[in-house]
């Protein structure tokens, strides 16, 4: 679905207004009203009715606010409440992922059916070819019985008229690895055993009915705090917000960071360390090596392609190389990884120095929310210049045309990328695992388009996209560092 | 030539709300309508701090507003115009 819509609007509306509370200190029976101040009377219902629109964008206030959101326990708890415990929280937790039931349309089964363009033909390869006799012929037209239709498609494939469409659960669609699936209400539900928190269901619901937990409030508490709080921004960050990298720093250090630093100089090492892993790999005679710096492809290989494990890089993410950094650096410091990312959550869950992560729409909100007008700041200096192919990381390909220079053009590498883990990822994947990879250094990337196209981001791929190849063009190479 | 003038604002709330997509707008619009555009980025327009004019994104065209501009809204308004100059 095309990422500019207004599920996603509704959402950053819901997070710069919890924002707002915590930077205003807004009074409780103020924070109560925000779902009314959202949508005030006399507007154009989005729902059944705005009372129904209200509630649901109650729930999503529950979810900016760090908590999960399916079986609420108490739900006349009042947001002003959840506002309270969210300050006292000390860590944020998983899953990242949650399910706002009452927003669930509850779309039927994904089903084909056949539309008012069928012309009754009398060659009907529509019920000639269906394997399993599900089409009849009523009222001059085809019918498909959905209790004897298995999904097989093959209808839609022979109508001459492409008189059938198929008719799908965008989430269940998305998800590339089952993960989501109707309760006995026939509402969506997360398995989080199988979730791989790539947020592709998020982005695919055409209700808004996914959202991940925001740590907006987590990070501005810690702001509040007295150890100095550190950003560390992701590459993909170029074009996310209106103003060159140093301009965008200094609006991070508006919100109150005491400092940003890029992780594109931990890419550099993952470069690196990655590009001598290859060499030696191959050296071995393995005939494959994957990247490891995506994380919602590493949780699909640990809880469903496992047979990739042994062909997966055993080194670490640039978030990971730069917050060690950062810790070294800095110690006592609180590290917050700014980034494109849903899945970099349950990474940040997992790692000792990273604290807390923050999408990039999470840190326009913030903007908002501040008043900070990026766009005619002072741009700042770095004290640090990444190389253009660490910058480059975030756009499909970039990982692997790093690791290709670093280990040279006598080292043979042979890239393959899967842009987007989509179902037919999966098993693309699966099979290469098989020994039918037609290279040698997979790039996986979960997103289309790489981390730029990430669930988690303001700007549109295309725009960001040559945002990042802007930066990448005025910095040096890593072979000249 | 009358010219039309297009203003995208590019302030933090029109950008977060969805501006990076707005110069897709002439994508769709024919090349002598492109030539009469003169394309600007504004910073903060400050209509954003205002509810009376609707929601961000905001563009002008030719000085009137739009408010939760889309590429395709933005296409149709300069369409429009081009029509009324050619009559
Ligand atoms: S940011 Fe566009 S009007 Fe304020």
């Amino acid at each position: 679905m095309q990422y500019q819509n207004n599920a996603t609007k509704f959402r950053r509306e819901v997070l710069i207004r919890v924002a707002k509370a915590m930077l205003e200190d807004t009074p409780p029976e103020e924070i109560d009203k925000i779902p009314h101040r959202i949508r005030p009377k006399n507007e154009e219902n989005l729902r059944c009715c705005i009372y129904k629109d209200r509630a649901v964008l109650r729930l999503r206030c529950v979810a900016a606010m760090g908590f999960s959101v399916e079986n609420e326990e108490d739900d006349s708890a009042r947001l002003s409440d959840y506002f309270e415990k969210a300050q006292e929280r000390t860590s944020p937790d998983g899953p990242v992922m949650t399910v706002l039931d009452i927003a669930c349309k509850g779309c039927v089964r994904s089903r084909y059916y056949v539309t008012d363009a069928c012309q009754g033909c009398i060659a009907r390869p529509c019920a000639v070819n269906c394997p399993v006799d599900a089409i009849s012929f009523r009222d001059g037209r085809s019918v498909i019985n959905p209790e004897t239709c298995i999904n097989c498609g093959k209808c839609k494939e022979v109508c001459p008229y492409h008189a059938v469409t198929k008719v799908p659960v965008p989430c269940e669609e998305a998800c590339p690895v089952d993960a989501i699936y109707k309760d006995r209400t026939g509402h969506a539900r997360i398995n989080f055993e199988k979730c791989i928190s790539c947020g592709r269901c998020m982005r695919s619901c055409p209700f808004g009915a996914v959202m991940e937990k925001s740590q907006i409030v987590d990070v501005l508490q810690a702001i509040k705090g007295k150890a100095p709080v550190i950003a560390m921004v992701a590459p993909a960050i170029a074009g996310q917000f209106p103003g060159d990298l140093g301009q965008i720093a200094n609006g991070l250090m508006k919100l109150g960071f005491d400092k940003v630093v890029e992780v594109a100089s931990g890419a550099d090492i993952t470069t690196k360390k990655e590009a001598a892993e290859f060499l030696e790999r191959m050296h071995e005679g393995q005939k494959m090596m994957t990247t490891s710096c995506c994380p919602a492809y590493i949780e699909t290989v640990k809880r469903h392609v496992t047979e990739l494990k042994p062909f997966v890089s055993d080194t670490k993410t640039p978030m990971h190389y730069t917050a060690e950094d950062v810790k070294k650096r800095f110690p006592g410091a609180v590290t917050v990884f700014v980034g494109p990312c849903v899945a970099k959550r349950k990474e940040g869950f997992d790692d000792e120095f990273v604290d807390y992560v923050l999408t990039f729409e999470e840190v326009g909100s913030l903007f908002v929310a501040k008043d900070i007008e990026v766009c005619i700041l002072e741009s700042i200096e770095p004290d640090e210049i990444p190389s253009a192919e660490g910058r480059g990381f975030p756009v499909v390909g970039g990982v692997a045309a790093a690791v290709t220079a670093v280990a040279g053009p006598d080292a043979g590498v042979k890239p393959v990328t899967i842009n987007g883990l989509s179902q037919a990822a999966v098993k693309k994947l699966r099979s290469f695992a098989c020994g039918n990879c037609p290279g040698n250094l997979v790039e996986v990337m979960a997103c289309e388009g790489g981390c730029v196209g990430g669930a988690g981001v303001v700007a549109a791929t295309k725009y960001s996209a040559r945002e990042v190849a802007k930066v990448c063009a005025s910095s040096a190479s890593i072979t000249s560092m | 030539m009358e010219k039309i003038t297009v203003e995208l604002c590019m302030g933090t709330t029109c950008f977060v709300m969805g501006s990076s997509s707005l110069p897709e707008f002439s994508e769709s619009l024919s090349e002598s309508i492109r030539e009469k555009i003169e394309l600007k980025h504004s910073p903060c327009m400050g209509l954003c701090k205002d509810q009376k004019y609707g929601k961000a994104p905001y563009v002008k065209v030719n000085g009137e507003v739009i408010s939760a501009a889309t590429p395709h809204a933005v296409a149709v308004r300069i369409r429009q115009i081009a029509e009324e100059q050619d009559d």
